[in-house]
């Protein structure tokens, strides 16, 4: 098995044959990322025809100013930030406006802790997570699976750092309802 | 749940690209991107709408300033009859003087290939004065320079011809020889 630093050497190989214009470097490159990608992609914008065309847009833009990236071994982060950018961007040019989240959409937070999360099907709270209103399903990608900062949520959204708290805590809320329905089922 | 969240980030990665059509459009969107001097052919082309338009745009005006109008597809009968008298004589003189002269046949002689050229040059000048009636209307000194365009071809059409009767003489002499 590759250590890491053996990948990650082996990235910085491939992104130098990249940055020289060698299509088989930029496939393998793109293979290496386009599964996590393309998951961030369709989370955030709920349907696979944006989320192909986001992966797309990121890559050739990548691709193309690959010479700005200084340190080859942040591809992943520069890439998946790229990404990031184009959902939120797409979100905004087709009009998907930040829906605030209501408290009184949501079941009594109390009962919530004794369910059985550890059982829970990652492909099911995938499927939840996309089909969660957009405001609900950004926060969350953002803040729970990529880790970005409340600032930099807040910055990005256009909506306060308090917001971005408050909006995450009723959507992981929403998100566990939405679970325990279908476990119910 | 944010702690199941963090701790299965992977495992929900569970959807599929279609790679190939994705790929596909990537390298597609490259080759577009970096044609050669692509940038610059936009900005040319860009460059060169906005001269267009505003070099209409100065035409119009300057029009519109003159109060000048087209008068329509000239014709020197257009003007008056006389001229255009004039103009079809010369016009069926060159017509027969140019069947003379065998311009439609393929010259290979370098000196006559010279006059031919010079003959086709006089035809700029007729079609741009022809332009100029158009654009300013009556004016005498475009016709008088029509009517030279004529004489020079004739003149012109005269050289070819003797040019080549001295070719076929010079040509005739030599089988005589023979």
């Amino acid at each position: 098995m590759k250590s890491m630093k053996e990948t990650v050497n082996i990235e910085s190989v491939i992104i130098g044959k990249c940055l020289k214009g060698d299509a088989r470097a930029q496939y393998t490159l793109y293979r290496n990322y386009s599964k996590a990608m393309y998951n961030i992609a369709i989370r955030l914008m709920g349907n696979r025809m944006d989320a192909e065309d986001v992966l797309q847009e990121s890559f050739i833009k990548a691709f193309q100013s690959l010479e700005e990236l200084k340190d080859p071994q942040a591809f992943g982060g520069w890439i998946k930030r790229i990404v990031i950018n184009r959902c939120i961007s797409l979100q905004r040019k087709k009009k998907y406006l930040f829906e605030e989240i209501e408290d009184n959409r949501m079941e009594d937070p109390e009962a919530e802790d004794d369910d059985p999360l550890a059982d829970l099907d990652p492909g099911v709270v995938h499927h939840a997570i996309k089909e969660l209103p957009l405001g609900a399903r950004t926060i969350i990608v953002l803040r729970a699976l990529e880790g970005l900062a409340h600032k930099e949520i807040a910055e990005m959204l256009n909506i306060s750092v308090s917001t971005s708290k408050t909006q995450y805590h009723r959507a992981l809320k929403l998100l566990k309802n939405s679970l325990k329905i279908k476990f119910d089922e | 749940m944010e702690e199941y969240l963090k701790s299965q980030k992977e495992k929900l990665d569970v959807e599929l690209p279609d790679d190939q059509a994705i790929w596909e459009g990537i390298r597609e969107g490259l080759r577009k991107g970096n044609e050669p001097g692509r940038m610059v052919w936009i900005r040319i082309r860009n460059i060169a709408a906005v001269l267009l338009i505003g070099l209409s745009m100065g035409y119009l005006v300057n029009d519109v300033i003159h109060k000048r109008r087209p008068a329509g597809r000239m014709s020197l009968v257009n003007i008056n009859e006389d001229l255009g008298e004039r103009e079809k004589d010369y016009r069926q003189l060159i017509s027969l003087k140019e069947k003379e002269a065998g311009l439609e046949e393929n010259i290979e002689n370098l000196i006559i290939g010279e006059i031919v050229k010079e003959f086709r040059k006089l035809d700029t000048i007729y079609f741009q004065c022809l332009q100029d009636l158009e654009e300013m209307g009556y004016d005498e000194r475009i016709i008088n320079t029509i009517f030279d365009t004529y004489e020079k071809k004739l003149y012109l059409l005269e050289l070819i011809i003797l040019e080549k009767n001295k070719i076929k003489r010079y040509e005739n002499k030599k089988e005589i020889q023979l």
